[in-house]
């Protein structure tokens, strides 16, 4: 498997946990600006479980293989 | 070993966090959008020629009541509010005895008589100041709302003296700033805008002159909608329970701070009361907590209140000026509450 197309998956894994990390903890302080109630988070953490499921199978496969 | 390559790369990931951050709360929460203008008539003809309420003779100003803190059922908090955001209220040292108040404006017509005080509680750095708009209507149609430039939508803003203007408002304050949000009741002047609802609590104003306060579990909205709602806002928390402090609210304790507030109280249908708290002024005004301004609506002779859109966006304006001082100046909001000086003839 190419190494960038693994890399791709780690770094979007990284950069999607710490966008929907920052609206989580932005939502417990301010509920009332909905950082999470929209379709940009529910589509962020939609894809942040696409990439993780990816990025640990890689990571499985690779210990496995 | 952590080597200069690995840093490089992380700080680059975080970048790009960061860019797809500031994309989420340009398009979020400052692209305006206009919204979706289909909206729904709740009122019909011949419920606008419904209730006239009567003016009081004479305003007794000097009207006082006894300051002892009255607070909720402790074995009943609020309305059976079970929502993990919610808080404890603590026993604040606000002593209402102490108030020093002073009119500022009073303003009576055929239609609508308002008194305007300014109330300063303590001295130093625990001094609270803030304003009592006293209103009584004949008309459940002078109690008004607006939109920011006129419009429904999402992000769009105007401030509350551009608003003012804009609708002939005699007396006006902030809303609930329902466009920060895609979710929530909105009902303004009978027509629903928007009807799901999210974790906030639900204040509605009927047509009959009575409001009322609902947690998100308690809204039947097929069943509310029904009965003649003329204004609905989504923000809250409820700050009193038929005259009593609540003993919690549904806020979290980051919001509980003290900060300027902004909040509408009920005392019967008819007479309304609009209080504005400012803050963040050490010296002037520090700001009030739920408590604090759940104890000021109480003291206010109210049977209800609920509290609005606060902070910076915290106005209140008489004839086209601020009465209040805001914070920085203000900020431009997504609408306003406001009484008309006459009786709307639509």
């Amino acid at each position: 498997m190419k190494e960038w197309y693994v890399n791709l998956w780690s770094h979007l894994t990284f950069i999607l946990s710490l966008f929907i990390a920052t609206l989580w903890v932005l939502n417990l302080l301010n509920p009332m600006m909905n950082f999470l109630n929209n379709w940009i988070a529910d589509s962020a953490i939609f894809l942040l479980c696409i990439s993780s499921l990816i990025t640990s199978a890689i990571s499985i496969w690779r210990r496995y293989r | 070993m952590i080597n200069n390559k690995f840093i490089k790369v992380i700080l680059f990931d975080f970048i790009i966090a960061l860019l797809c951050f500031g994309a989420f709360i340009l398009y979020f929460y400052i692209m305006p959008q206009k919204g979706d203008q289909n909206a729904t008539v709740l009122i019909n003809e011949a419920a606008t020629l419904s209730q006239a309420f009567a003016l009081p003779d004479s305003k007794d100003n000097t009207k006082s009541r006894s300051f002892g803190r009255k607070r909720g059922n402790k074995e009943n908090p609020g309305n059976g509010n079970t929502n993990t955001k919610s808080i404890v209220s603590e026993n604040s040292s606000l002593d209402l005895s102490d108030k020093i108040n002073t009119t500022l404006e009073s303003y009576k017509s055929d239609t609508i008589q308002l008194n305007i005080t300014k109330n300063e509680l303590g001295e130093g750095n625990d001094k609270i100041t803030y304003y009592t708009a006293d209103i009584y209507v004949t008309s459940i149609k002078q109690l008004q709302t607006a939109f920011a430039n006129g419009t429904f939508g999402k992000n769009l803003r105007e401030t509350t003296v551009q608003m003012a203007e804009d609708n002939d408002a005699l007396l006006a304050i902030s809303g609930d700033s329902y466009g920060n949000n895609e979710t929530g009741i909105v009902v303004r002047n009978g027509i629903l805008y928007r009807s799901d609802t999210n974790d906030a609590e639900i204040c509605v104003l009927f047509l009959d002159g009575t409001m009322k306060i609902y947690t998100p579990e308690e809204f039947d909205q097929e069943q509310i909608l029904e009965c003649d709602v003329w204004q609905a806002w989504n923000f809250g928390p409820s700050l009193l329970d038929n005259g009593s402090v609540k003993t919690v609210f549904q806020t979290t304790s980051y919001l509980n701070g003290s900060n300027p507030r902004c909040a509408i109280g009920y005392a019967g249908p008819g007479h309304y009361k609009f209080v504005l708290v400012d803050g963040r002024n050490t010296g002037y005004s520090k700001g009030a907590t739920m408590s604090e301004l759940a104890e000021i609506m109480a003291n206010e002779d109210c049977l209800l209140a609920y509290n609005l859109d606060g902070g910076k966006s915290s106005s209140m304006v008489y004839q086209g000026n601020y009465v209040n001082q805001p914070v920085d100046g203000g900020r431009t909001i997504s609408d306003i509450i406001y009484f008309k000086k006459e009786e709307s003839k639509q």
